[in-house]
């Protein structure tokens, strides 16, 4: 019954991106997650622009950005006003990681099974069914990140760091003979900092998989077992992740030269230019979540290669009548039943 | 040299200095009469066992200028002329962990030898010398400079490098010369601090008399103090300024003008001419030669195989040559050198290697209006042409790149100062970029060369360093020409220095553009919404996750786990500020008024610094609001008097008073009586000065309330003046005029400009006179009232703008504001009303609020969606990004 699986002539990354794209339920939900909760947040600030600006700033005034004096007289209102976004925001921060934990199984679960006719099914049982376990998973990331951020960017990690590493008396910058010594040890530091919070993300999504392929429920196993897997395949797991996150930037960078175009003809353009300013960024975010859901679909591509899958839930996905016999049916399955 | 051992006084501790009310401020004078009628009595009283708090009056100055002192406005101090001719010997010594004072850093000790030549040129004979010793400021955290400061200067706690200067010798020059050291007593004029020994003075053993010369001889040692404000030491970076003992200045009538180094003021001293000869560690010579640099030109500079010596004339010979067209000669109040091994010396050289100095011509060609402007208010007999000037700057060679953004915003100074306050007379200026590690040295005038600052990854739209640039070189005409009493009136140079640097800035640079920087890379814009707020915010955004504290076992930790962390690429990633950031501009000129907004009335302009309520509101009149009052005054004057340029009057009036005080020492009422003589106007400024620069009034004029509404067509029948009843269309065609137009101001510029009479402005009818008769809609019946908050009235023009572009003008005059606190406009026009706008040229940089003096009939329905798009977006992307944490 099963067949062999047909190896895809594509690179991987090409594949991952065209099962991300097909299964707009999953980019769709974080989409609307994601800008429902910014919508939501902004509202205030429509509001206050509204009072504020009626009647009392000339048309076009404060439309490309706000001038001196707008900042100068509003300053207690519109700092009142962001500061309280700001805090919004920092709420929905947590919703964002939480729809994160969700979103992750749900692209998991209907990459993994290829039913895309039923993806909107898959996708929140996925999100549903693991969302424990992922839980678990971005509590020990946030756990692995703050010890980084942590090690490498607190004030006596850094002061340690300038002492040892850049022999600056006491490890203050002022020490240095030059701004540009300073410089440098700023951004192999940050360089630093981006290469691990990157590892450590892409090693969340190989364990994210690993837990779904192999149906495991423990976290710490699972982790351990996907570093294992990146130490011992850093080219074939990294590669797919690098192309896609290169991709991404390079869309994020014209969409943000976009961005700056139209803004740039704001004071002359019609509601249009603020329409296409928010269509654009609608457009970077869905893109931003496909990306997302390309770099699920890679791992799961690269994951088959070096682990044996489990079937997720053998019975869950059966054919049979009632009472009768049950036939788990698994992905590869070729079947049709005969009336 | 021998140390002398030298008397000091420890009076008590007093409180500080308050100003003498005038009453007091008489009693003192009669005091001070008494004992000049009695020399020998004034004599004793300048022995051992006087306190420095005892009345001297007419021999310290102690109090703020005002009517009841004497000497008169014109005739007070600041004539008298000192010349140094100074040599000095700097050592370079390791520093150690071990030691306290100096720290780990190396430093420096110099010692120093100079002659004094004084000339009296009071009507006072003077019998005895005061000094400053500003590096005694940096000796100890006691002394009344760190105390103001808190302990921390430019940000910087001050524990270790400490720096002082001990007098070794103080004597008559030549022959037999008395030796005053002796008499020599530390003094604290202006709190009674013991701790500190910035001022002191020595007594002479005959008064010097009233155009008589003294010469004077003082050998000194210094440990210079690590850089940490204006002075001293980095590494191989040295910027010694305020380095040797200085004389005070005596001014007529009023005394020794010599006050302690406070925190928030700066220095005062006689015009005069420097020949300074430095002999430093061989370090400071390489193949270009002498990597040491000051005041006025270098003469000479000598490899001596481990020393290296170099000379300075400041003024430099040719500058002393030169006679100016007012009969004065170029001199100077100071003298500051700079050495570092490091230097890059950038002056740009055409294709034959010469040097290219600034060539007014060139800035000219590029500025024609500017020229034109200039030479209309000043009138054609004016010589604009400013002499060419040698521009050096000293660069790091990490910043090189930045050489000529220095240069040209130097050049842009020179031009742009020259043409409105005359020209810069010496030959050379010289910008100094300190080193890393030494910024605290930046942002500081000195006669001819003056220090900046920058950092790494700036582009000229950010006005950095252009902006530091221009303002230090601005002060070679606020500080070094009309040379102001800093200590007394700061605002006099900072400023009138920040008004001008802002217009310098405006018309070379444009608005700055505010940037975003990820790890201290550039981005232009910035994110609007401020996430990870406080305690809260910091742990939900996870840039912040507080670890449990371990207090109750003993364990002391500020550990705290941070999975996002700011300032990186990291966060450059998540923010994607290319799309997400907002433009931000700042309009250099109106920069000044945020800062003024902030705190507007808390003290008067004219306040001596240290006695401000607070910091915030000595450095915000100082800088800020000064600019901002004379800013204001173009506008001012132009409503006070319709029809007068206001611009070239404020201009006539700076220029006077730039060429009236150059190389002398003005004070406020002889900056208020040269603006008067020279603007041009019929206009008497002093109630306005006084309100703006003596008194603490504000204003906030507003838009009260505007209404427009257009009655039901009128029916039914109305008497006309014959005294039937007849339908409205005959009626309004028939009927008594229509109130016309009020006349025209005579300026004949705006074209409806109206008189100002509140009571007949509140009435008048605008119908058309063509629409009488027609069977149109009756006119709009329009009430508009304006209202003014706060104390401070200033004339004000206001504006009226209708539905077919036509304007009209009138001015709510101080007068009528004075009398009544709101202006109604009632008036009918045919036209419907579009804007309504008090000050509509936005001249007043005083208005405390500039959003409340417009009203525009339509609102602009894109400006709320642009700015919810912007946080919008920027929110969204940082979602769609900590989602990423999740999953």
């Amino acid at each position: 019954m099963s067949q062999p699986k047909k190896r895809s002539s594509s690179p991987v990354f090409v594949a991952a991106l065209n099962a991300a794209l097909r299964r707009p339920i999953a980019w769709m939900f974080g989409f609307a997650g994601v800008t429902g909760m910014a919508l939501v947040a902004s509202l205030p600030v429509y509001r206050w622009f509204a009072d504020t600006t009626a009647n009392h700033y000339a048309p076009g005034d404060q439309l490309h950005h706000l001038d001196r004096n707008f900042r100068t007289d509003h300053a207690e209102g519109l700092a009142q006003l962001l500061r309280t976004v700001g805090t919004s925001a920092d709420w929905m921060m947590v919703l964002a990681v939480l729809l994160g934990i969700f979103s992750a199984g749900g692209w998991l679960r209907t990459l993994v099974d290829p039913r895309t006719h039923a993806a909107r099914r898959l996708f929140f049982a996925g999100g549903a069914r693991y969302y424990w376990r992922f839980a678990r998973l971005a509590v020990l990331v946030i756990l692995v990140l703050g010890v980084l951020g942590t090690l490498l960017r607190h004030p006596d990690s850094l002061s340690w760091q300038n002492e040892v590493l850049a022999g600056w008396p006491q490890g203050r910058t002022e020490r240095a003979t030059s701004e540009l010594s300073v410089v440098w040890m700023d951004w192999i530091r940050n360089g630093v900092h981006l290469l691990l919070f990157s590892l450590v993300t892409v090693w969340a999504t190989y364990t994210r998989t690993r837990i779904v392929l192999q149906n495991s429920g423990s976290v710490v196993v699972s982790g351990f077992s996907s570093l294992w897997l990146l130490l011992r395949h850093p080219i074939a797991t990294l590669r797919p992740f690098l192309i896609l996150t290169m991709l991404e930037l390079v869309l994020l960078q014209a969409g943000g030269g976009i961005g700056r175009l139209v803004q740039g003809g704001l004071e002359s353009g019609g509601m249009w230019r603020v329409t296409l300013l928010f269509a654009i960024g609608g457009v970077l975010i869905v893109a931003r979540e496909i990306f997302d859901g390309a770099r699920y679909a890679a791992s799961v591509a690269v994951s088959r290669s070096f682990v044996r899958p489990i079937a997720i839930d053998p019975w869950s996905d059966r054919i049979g009548g009632p009472g009768g016999p049950q036939y788990p049916v698994g992905p590869d399955d070729d079947y049709s039943i005969a009336v | 040299m021998p140390s002398t051992r030298l008397r000091t006084l420890r009076g008590p501790l007093r409180a500080p200095f308050r100003p003498a009310p005038a009453a007091a401020r008489v009693l003192a004078a009669l005091a001070a009469a008494a004992l000049l009628a009695g020399p020998a009595a004034a004599q004793e009283e300048g022995g051992a066992a006087r306190s420095p708090g005892a009345l001297r009056p007419f021999n310290l100055v102690r109090e703020p200028l005002g009517p009841d002192t004497p000497g008169g406005t014109l005739e007070r101090g600041g004539r008298c002329r000192t010349d140094y001719v100074i040599r000095a010997r700097v050592e370079r010594f390791p520093g150690g962990e071990g030691d306290d004072v100096a720290g780990p850093l190396p430093y420096m000790e110099l010692d120093g030898s100079e002659t004094i030549t004084w000339t009296n040129a009071s009507d006072d004979a003077v019998d005895e010398l005061w000094f400053h010793v500003y590096l005694n400021a940096f000796a100890n955290n006691r002394t009344t400079h760190l105390e103001e400061a808190d302990g921390r200067l430019r940000g910087t706690k001050v524990t270790e490098g400490f720096g002082y200067t001990e007098i070794r010798g103080v004597r008559v020059a030549g022959e037999g010369g008395a030796d005053l050291a002796p008499s020599l007593t530390f003094e604290s004029p202006d709190d009674g601090n013991e701790y500190d020994r910035t001022v002191f003075r020595v007594e002479l053993p005959e008064p010097v008399a009233p155009g008589a010369t003294l010469s004077v001889e003082v050998d000194w040692h210094s440990r210079l103090p690590r850089v940490r404000r204006r002075t001293g030491t980095k590494d191989d970076f040295m910027l010694v300024a305020q380095w040797f003992p200085k004389l005070g200045v005596y001014e007529s009538g009023r005394g020794w003008n010599c006050h302690q180094f406070h925190a928030w003021s700066e220095f005062y001293a006689d015009f005069g001419t420097y020949d300074v000869e430095l002999d430093l560690p061989g370090q400071y010579w390489s193949e270009q030669g002498a990597k040491v640099f000051g005041t006025g030109v270098r003469v000479n500079s000598r490899d001596r195989g481990d020393r290296v010596v170099v000379s300075f004339l400041a003024p430099s010979e040719e500058d002393r040559a030169r006679t100016e067209a007012s009969g004065r000669s170029p001199l100077v109040h100071d003298f500051m050198w700079t050495a570092d091994t490091r230097y890059v010396s950038y002056i740009p050289t055409d294709e034959n290697d010469r040097p290219v100095p600034f060539h007014f011509a060139d800035w000219a060609e590029r500025y024609p209006d500017e020229v034109e402007r200039v030479r209309a208010a000043l009138g054609p007999d004016v010589k604009l042409d400013l002499r060419d000037v040698t521009v050096e700057v000293l660069i790091h060679p990490e910043r090189l790149v930045q050489a000529k953004r220095h240069y040209d915003a130097t050049c842009a100074t020179l031009f742009f100062y020259g043409l409105w306050f005359g020209e810069y007379p010496f030959e050379r200026i010289t910008v100094v970029d300190p080193a890393w590690g030494a910024g605290e040295a930046g942002g500081m005038e000195y006669p001819t060369i003056f220090t900046a600052g920058t950092s790494l990854f700036t582009e000229p739209e950010m006005h950095s360093p252009e902006s530091v640039v221009v303002h230090e070189c601005g002060h070679q005409w606020f500080y070094l020409l009309a040379a102001n009493n800093e200590f007394e009136a700061a605002w006099m140079d900072e400023g009138f220095n920040s008004y001008a640097d802002s217009e310098v800035l405006h018309r070379v640079y444009g608005d700055s553009r505010s940037v975003t920087r990820y790890s201290r890379i550039p981005i232009y814009g910035v994110q609007l919404v401020p996430t990870g707020n406080a305690r809260t915010g910091r742990t939900l955004s996870l840039r912040d996750i507080d670890l449990f504290s371990l207090d109750f076992v003993g364990i002391h930790s500020d550990v705290s786990l941070q999975p996002v962390v700011d300032g990186g690429f990291v966060d450059w990633w998540r923010d994607q500020p290319l799309f997400t950031n907002s433009p931000e501009y700042t309009d250099p000129r109106w920069g000044d008024r945020a800062r003024y907004r902030n705190v507007p009335d808390v003290d008067p302009i004219d306040t001596w610094p240290w006695m401000a309520a607070f910091r915030e509101s000595h450095y915000s009149n100082t800088h800020s609001r000064t600019a901002c009052v004379l800013r204001s005054m173009p506008a001012l004057i132009a409503a006070a008097r319709p029809g007068v340029d206001g611009e070239k009057a404020f201009l006539r009036g700076m220029r006077t008073y730039t060429e009236l005080w150059r190389y002398r020492h003005p004070y406020p009422d002889d900056f208020i009586q040269a603006f008067q003589e020279g603007d041009g106007v019929d206009l008497d400024l002093e109630p306005y000065f006084d309100d703006l620069l003596r008194n603490t009034l504000t204003v906030d004029w507003y838009v009260q309330d505007v209404e427009v509404a257009r009655p039901d067509r009128a029916r039914g029948v109305f008497m006309d003046d014959g005294g039937s009843f007849v339908p409205w269309t005959d009626f309004i065609a028939s009927a008594r005029p229509v109130d016309t137009e009020p006349t025209d101001a005579a300026d004949g510029g705006t074209g409806t400009t109206e008189s100002t009479d509140a009571t007949t402005a509140a009435e008048p009818r605008v119908v058309e006179p063509d629409s009488r008769g027609e069977a149109e809609p009756d006119p709009y019946r329009i009430e508009v009232v304006l209202g003014r908050r706060l104390d401070l009235a200033l004339p004000v023009p206001v504006r009226l703008t209708f539905a077919d572009g036509t304007t009209r003008e009138l001015v709510w005059s101080r007068e009528e504001q004075l009398a009544k606190r709101t202006l109604t406009l009632r008036f009918e026009s045919p036209q419907q009303l579009r804007s309504v706008e008090i000050d509509p040229s936005k001249g007043y940089f005083l208005d405390l609020d500039m959003s409340n003096n417009q009203w525009f009939a339509d609102a602009d329905k894109r400006v709320p969606m642009r700015w919810t798009e912007r946080v919008f977006s920027q929110l969204s992307q940082q979602f769609q990004w900590q989602k990423g944490i999740g999953g």
